[in-house]
């Protein structure tokens, strides 16, 4: 099978030695006694191919690193693993065993295990064998999150059957580790063309490209039928249009950004003439009440000057009474009447006693009084002059302020009437026009997108239909080309059937792989069933047999592996079960195996067994004897003399540490 | 208060010698006017209070206002706010002046009748000389006032005067409001 996997060597390096065993296409028997390590080449297979686990193997620990070199879809892949290393780390070659140990080619280090993005094991392997990019389930539901990308690991649990599943009742084909039975189902399906993962794709998306195409469909019909009641105008005019209504909008605003600043200038204007009027105003009231204040205070003052006029004319009053009365001598006594001599020298009345007036006293002047009278009478008439010429400018003020407002108000209302609110009105119908235009642009803009969108519906509608079309001839090809689930179960079926049935497996009837979980039925009961180990192991081992004899018959994916470890465990010589323990049913399956080794090129089988019988001796490969002084032990041993050391420029083991490189 | 005090002549010695002038004049013009007449002491006091306060007992004597537009006298002032209180004391006032010009000579205290023992005076020689000897503007508004007053009043009953003046005087704050309202307003408050 130039697409498969087919191994060629096995070397295990130990100071000074090299461990080997080689295989070659088709089937290979690994015989030998127990725990000579037979089954440890197995898992050293396993290992190599990125398992976690670890031969046991004790005699393994004096080994450092293992070399498995194969041909991976006819080109030479060899992988090197540390035997001891903790790292998870494994190195890869496009050489075989012997030119890395000859020439100490550097290869290129890789993850053995997974890695969600470096390079690994797997993924060199993938992506040989055209098994790359496959997203299969890990979970039966239907969460994206539970899609993993199928694996070398997933591979190997299908290809490599190691004691433990052979003869299991539950577990030969994972049942009770539901993630990997599904991964395990998933394997088969996708070597069989079943895997329907690229056919769901073309599926979904033919579905969706339908829902679309039914959507865009609808979508212009309705636009059909639009504008057939609409009328519009078609696109090339509607450009036209826009055009047209663009050129007149632009002159719009020129002349109304004209007739704004015409009719700013006049409100400016007009604004200016208010200012100056509301001024004047402001002037006015202050000069009204500047006035009011002065009329008070000279009405304040004019009663002062009364007085004043008052007071004089009764100081000059007093003074001709002074001159008058105040003169003469009293010929009575003014307190008690009695009359006195005019020419008495007393002062004194002689009756009361009291005190006369004296006729030649001086009693006093009031001139000084009338001269501070007068000397305020003129300042108070000089201040009240003042007032009086303020009030009179004041009143001129006012009156001239009067006139000007009248000025004012007759050209601020001309203004406004005549040239103020013609402009205005222009600015408005302009605005109007403006608004008008642009709402024609606006409706002219929305049929024209609307054309447009019509337009990519129909570009749209036309690369669907080709897309559909596309769709639906991939998925045509597709499920041409695919065989059927039924057809590959009826096919698993026959030959499952035909291969217990030339290794005399006893009481065989009612055979069929079970059409949900691909497990054999045997005697119509599950293969767990049946009555004894030994008839488990047969049934599961030729399970795994009938897919190479599928593949060789029928296109697919299948690496062309099988590693079985001891499949007839509990059959022949061996068995509890006295109905399988006969030899004959050892006998003819080592005769089926040699059919197969004759009729199957591209189809390697891994095969070990404590005792095979002699006529498989072609088919072995590797006979251990468990005793070293007959041939080869064990897989630590030789029965050669001891390879050649590797030569110092051999590759470094992988647990030395760089620098010891 | 210095303006008041000018208007009165608070000081005794001017008060008293313009007290005696201005009731000089009026017992001449009570004289002239009732042909020698006597005047009674009683019927003085209510001329002597006219014609010192005649804007306040204008309404009283229908030819007052051309008298006083006359002479100037037609603006009142602060005196006629204290009309009141001058009514009060007029008669010692006037008892004091007729005592002084008596004293002097130029009023004679003269009974109107030989039947009625009334205080009653009349100017004398001397005193009617001296009272036409006054020719300044005031005095010859006192004697126009006392003319037209005691014209007016002199066959009306003493007890009708006092009533009638006691009536028509205003109130003192009223009367202040209409000389100056600001002014008024703080004639009340601080009252």
């Amino acid at each position: 099978m130039a697409a498969g996997i087919a191994l060629v060597r096995l070397a295990l390096l130990a100071p000074g030695h090299v461990y080997d065993v080689r295989f070659k296409p088709g089937v290979n028997i690994i015989a030998g006694p127990i725990s000579t390590g037979k089954s440890s080449i197995l898992q050293l297979i396993d290992y190599a191919f990125g398992s976690t686990r670890r031969p046991t193997y004790p005699e393994l620990a004096e080994c450092s690193d293992l070399l498995l070199e194969c041909i991976v879809a006819g080109d030479v892949l060899t992988v090197r693993r540390g035997l001891h290393a903790q790292s998870t780390k494994a190195r890869l070659y496009n050489d075989s065993i012997d030119t890395i140990l000859d020439q100490g080619s550097e290869g290129r280090e890789v993850w053995a295990g997974y890695h969600p993005s470096e390079a690994t094991v797997s993924r060199e392997f993938m992506s040989r064998l055209g098994l790359a990019e496959i997203d299969v389930k890990t979970a039966p539901t239907q969460a994206a999150s539970s899609v993993n990308l199928f694996s070398l690991r997933d591979v190997m649990h299908f290809l490599y059957v190691d004691q433990d599943r052979i003869d299991s009742q539950r577990n030969a084909f994972y049942e009770r580790e539901p993630p990997l039975a599904i991964k395990w189902r998933a394997a088969l399906e996708i070597f069989a063309g079943l895997h329907d993962q690229a056919q769901t794709a073309l599926s979904l998306s033919l579905q969706t490209a339908l829902t679309e195409q039914s959507r865009q469909t609808q979508y212009l019909a309705n636009v059909s039928e639009f504008l057939r009641r609409a009328r519009l105008i078609d696109a090339p005019s509607l450009r036209s249009r826009l055009e047209t209504l663009q050129v007149e909008r632009e002159q719009l605003l020129a002349r109304r950004q004209l007739a704004h600043e015409a009719s700013d200038g006049k409100l400016g204007e007009r604004l200016e003439l208010v200012y100056a009027r509301n001024q004047l105003a402001a002037q006015i009231a202050a000069d009204d009440a500047r006035a009011d204040e002065l009329a008070r205070t000279m009405s304040q003052l004019s009663r002062l000057r009364v007085q004043y006029d008052r007071e004089r004319s009764q100081l000059e009053f007093l003074s001709e009474s002074q001159r008058l009365v105040g003169t003469l001598p009293v010929s009575r006594c003014p307190s008690c009447m009695q009359s006195v001599h005019a020419t008495s020298a007393t002062d004194t009345c002689y009756v009361c006693h009291q005190a006369l007036p004296s006729a030649s006293e001086e009693p006093f002047s009031i001139e000084p009084r009338l001269t501070a009278l007068t000397r305020r009478s003129r300042d108070l008439d000089n201040y009240l002059a003042e007032l009086r010429t303020e009030q009179e400018a004041i009143k001129k003020n006012v009156a001239r302020h009067r006139q000007e407002i009248d000025r004012l108000d007759a050209t601020i209302e001309r203004v406004a009437s005549v040239a103020s609110v013609p402009e205005m009105r222009r600015v408005m119908e302009l605005d109007a026009a403006l608004s008008t235009l642009e709402s024609d642009q606006r409706t002219a803009t929305e049929q024209l997108e609307f054309w447009g969108q019509a337009e990519k519906a129909r570009e749209s509608s036309a690369a669907l239909e080709q897309r559909v079309v596309q769709l639906r001839s991939d998925l045509e090809r597709l499920q041409s080309d695919r065989p059927s689930r039924d057809g590959v179960i009826s096919s698993l079926s026959q030959l499952l059937g035909s291969i217990l049935t030339r290794v005399k497996f006893p009481g065989l009837r009612d055979v069929r792989v079970d059409a949900r979980t691909y497990v054999p039925i045997v005697r119509n009961q599950h293969y767990g069933e049946l009555s004894s180990r030994g008839a488990i192991a047969l049934a599961v081992t030729c399970w795994h047999l009938a897919i190479p004899e599928y593949f060789s018959s029928h296109p697919g994916l299948f690496p062309g592996l099988l590693i079985l470890d001891s499949p007839l465990s509990n059959v022949g010589h061996d068995g509890a079960d006295q109905e399988f323990r006969d030899q004959q049913i050892v006998n003819a399956f080592y005769e089926f195996l040699s059919d197969l080794d004759r009729r199957l090129k591209d189809f390697q089988l891994v095969v070990c067994d404590n005792r095979p019988p002699a006529s498989s001796g072609s088919m072995q490969v590797v006979q251990f004897t468990g005793d070293p002084t007959r041939g080869r032990a064990g897989l630590i041993a030789d029965d050669r003399a001891a390879a050649p050391p590797p030569p110092d420029t051999a590759a470094p083991s992988l647990t030395d540490p760089p620098e010891a490189q | 208060m210095s303006r008041r005090n000018a208007a009165s002549l608070l000081s005794p010695t001017y008060s008293a010698l313009f007290d005696m002038g201005r009731v000089l004049l009026l017992v001449d013009a009570w004289a002239l006017s009732t042909r020698d007449t006597p005047l009674p002491f009683e019927r003085a006091i209510l001329i002597d209070f006219a014609i010192q306060n005649p804007r306040s007992v204008l309404g009283l004597v229908s030819g007052l206002a051309p008298i006083l537009r006359a002479h100037g006298l037609e603006k009142g002032d602060l005196a006629d706010v204290f009309a009141n209180r001058r009514l009060e004391n007029a008669r010692e006032r006037l008892r004091t002046s007729l005592t002084d010009l008596v004293a002097r000579g130029l009023v004679a205290e003269a009974p109107p009748s030989p039947t009625v023992e009334l205080s009653a005076f009349l100017p004398t020689a001397e005193g009617r000389t001296i009272a036409r000897s006054f020719d300044g503007a005031y005095a010859s508004a006192l004697r126009d006032l006392a003319s037209t007053v005691s014209a007016a009043w002199q066959r009306r009953s003493v007890k009708d005067l006092v009533a009638l003046i006691r009536k028509a005087l205003p109130d003192q704050s009223l009367q202040a409001l209409q000389l100056s309202e600001s002014f008024g307003q703080w004639m009340l408050e601080t009252e």
